[in-house]
């Protein structure tokens, strides 16, 4: 994953990490130490998978990992961008890319940064942390475990480093001072005696700016702000009932659509029917036969003109041929004296009473009286129905 | 020398109508797909389980493609029909026995059938894969519409050949419109709407009489299905597909998990 030419992360990390444990670093011992720590990382990198070191506890043992010299691990060293070295970055607020652009800097040349001041390599070696600190952490712990058992074997012990969690180190780099705190488990928290969860603080919104003129709510009414505004007598007028231009756009739209559904539904009844008149003659009562039901009405007129006995009367009265049960045209069966329907089989007796099949009551009549020239005149706009008693009305027959 | 095939595909006229060669790899498909006006209404991909016949039944899409067939052969058969009493028995059988290709009016008759018959499978299936359930259950809805405006259009076409059936069938279809509570002018309740002493409701006023025209199914009644089941109702399926449509596409494709 490293070229020859840069260290990597881990490398940097461990670096640093040993830079703080040891504190001020000294040339001589760590230059064996340093060459070990370089292979280590080399060796741990490689793999590239995550170990069984899962906290950063378990380095303390790293303890006494060589210093800042150790860094500039000689093998590596290939002067990296030398305008980097030359730039020392900023004790405060180093982003990350800093950092690690100095650590990378740092290891190039091999002696020279070698003397630099002890402050320098501090500042200078700060362990760049990963993009991903989680991933880079066990690495890091890793080829930090490698050293310190080099270390262990060069003897040189350096005390426990005060935090070894990432957020510290860069803190440390960045020169904050106290490192802000990174997160922490609740059990760590007890342990250490801080808060698990710092309180957040609370946001003070700013003060929300003033509306523009053109959102203020208008005052209503005509007399108010004559002189200000251009509207007119009727937009001051419908602004009263409205409240803005855009309340009053959305009514009118409402209305108009209001007025055409409502045009629209009378729209589909039709002022002009094309049917025969209502009111027509039917012919003398005398050139009926008793018995007889005329049917040269039927076509035109949906008519059946019949004399018989309805409850011991005689009497002239017009049916309507419509059949009672689905409104299908019955025919009159001459041979077996009865109306059947074609549709279902309804049938009817010649005075319309409804005898078999599914119609529910009798067919109805029209109304029928005898006109002025003496002519059977039926008037359509009447009927009669018979289960309600309305054949006993006087203008549904004419008795004979 | 480049062949035929390549003098046309280079050329001015085949350039100006399709923009892009044909594609070779996933991106200038996408090109393709989103540049065409009838490409770009597919999506560029579906998922697999979207074809998956036993699971999708393809009724949805055999109902609109039957939609497109009913409203090709309608087209046609507008030629030849006339709409009035004078003409309309005459014009169909004109169409089966004198015109050309006049299969086609047994084709448009097959068709529907058909499509009353994908349209309850398709809502058969939407209902056993649980494909009405949150979101998707105002596209239910919007299916349901779409049902009715189908039962409609086979309503409203089964007068248009005004042979016995036909006249018969939609008298006693209408005829429960007259029935019908309040706004029937047989029904109970039709004399509430009475103002003045003028009955609101009559055999001239009623929703019969507004759905055929007049007091009887007549000229007028003819006129009037002849319109609905050639314009009003197709425009009003189609918005409804369109929409119908959009809502799977967005609801996460044919056949998505719930």
């Amino acid at each position: 994953m490293a070229d020859n030419k840069k260290m990597s992360v881990a490398e940097i990390l461990a670096a640093a990490r040993a830079n703080k444990a040891a504190g001020e670093a000294k040339a001589a011992g760590e230059a064996k130490a340093s060459g070990e720590a370089k292979a280590a990382p080399s060796a741990a990198a490689s793999p590239a998978v995550d170990d069984g070191a899962d906290s950063t506890n378990s380095s303390v043992t790293v303890t006494d990992n060589p210093p800042a010299t150790a860094a500039e691990a000689p093998p590596a060293g290939k002067p990296t961008a030398k305008p980097v070295a030359a730039a020392k970055p900023k004790p405060g607020a180093m982003s990350i890319a800093d950092i690690l652009a100095a650590a990378r800097a740092d290891k190039g040349p091999k002696a020279a940064v070698g003397e630099a001041t002890p402050a320098a390599p501090t500042v200078e070696t700060p362990p760049p942390v990963a993009a991903k600190p989680a991933a880079a952490k066990p690495v890091a712990a890793k080829p930090a475990a490698k050293p310190a058992a080099a270390n262990a074997e060069g003897g040189a012990a350096a005390p426990k480093p005060a935090a070894l969690d990432t957020a510290s180190i860069l803190a440390a780099a960045r020169g904050a001072g106290v490192a802000k705190p990174g997160p922490v488990s609740k059990a760590e928290a007890k342990e250490k005696g801080i808060e698990a969860v710092p309180a957040k603080k609370k946001l003070e919104a700013p003060p929300m700016p003033a509306k523009p003129e053109y959102a203020q709510a208008k005052p209503t009414g005509k007399g108010a702000k004559k002189g200000e505004s251009r509207r007119g007598f009727f937009a001051s007028v419908s602004s009263m009932i409205a409240g803005s231009s855009l309340a009053l756009g959305f009514t009118s739209l409402a209305v108009t659509h209001l007025l055409w559904v409502l045009g629209l539904a009378r729209y589909f009844f039709p002022n002009i029917l094309t049917e025969p008149p209502t009111k027509f003659k039917v012919g003398f009562p005398d050139t009926l036969a008793p018995g007889q039901v005329d049917e040269r009405f039927k076509a035109q007129f949906g008519v059946w003109v019949v004399k018989h006995e309805y409850e011991g009367q005689s009497q002239i009265f017009a049916l309507k041929t419509v059949c009672t049960h689905l409104g299908c045209t019955p025919n009159w069966l001459e041979a077996e004296q009865k109306f059947k329907c074609p549709c279902h089989g309804s049938g009817f007796y010649k005075d319309g009473v409804n005898f078999e099949g599914p119609a529910p009551r009798p067919l109805e009549r029209y109304a029928i009286k005898v006109s002025d020239d003496g002519q059977l005149e039926v008037d359509k706009s009447r009927v009669f129905h018979e289960e309600t008693g309305q054949w006993k009305d006087n203008s549904s027959f004419v008795p004979t | 020398m480049p062949s035929l095939s390549e003098v046309i595909r280079e050329s001015q006229i085949w350039k100006s109508i399709f923009r892009h060669p044909m594609p070779v790899d996933r991106r200038n498909r996408i090109v393709v797909m989103l540049t065409n006006f009838f490409l770009h209404l597919h999506p560029v991909s579906i998922k697999k389980q979207g074809i998956a016949l036993s699971y999708t039944w393809c009724m949805g899409g055999v109902t609109f493609f039957l939609f497109l067939v009913e409203t090709v052969t309608g087209v046609l058969l507008m030629f030849y029909y006339r709409p009035t009493l004078e003409w309309a028995y005459t014009d169909i059988l004109a169409l089966r026995d004198v015109a050309s290709l006049g299969i086609l009016r047994e084709v448009h008759r097959w068709g529907a059938h058909a499509m009353v018959i994908t349209v309850w499978l398709h809502m058969y299936r939407v209902f056993l894969t649980g494909s009405y359930k949150p979101p998707r259950e105002f596209n239910w809805v919007i299916g349901v519409i779409l049902l009715l405006l189908t039962l409609l259009l086979s309503f409203t076409g089964y007068l248009l050949p005004w042979d016995q059936l036909a006249i018969w069938a939609i008298t006693v279809g209408s005829n429960m419109a007259r029935a019908h509570p309040v706004l029937g002018h047989e029904g109970p309740g039709a004399a509430l709407l009475t103002v003045d002493g003028i009955d609101m409701i009559t055999a001239a006023s009623d929703a019969r009489f507004g759905l055929l025209g007049a007091r009887f199914v007549g000229e007028e009644t003819l006129n009037r299905f002849y319109i609905l089941h050639c314009i009003a109702i197709p425009l009003a399926a189609s918005l409804l597909i369109a929409i119908h449509f959009w809502r799977v596409r967005k609801d996460g494709g044919i056949s998505g998990p719930l």
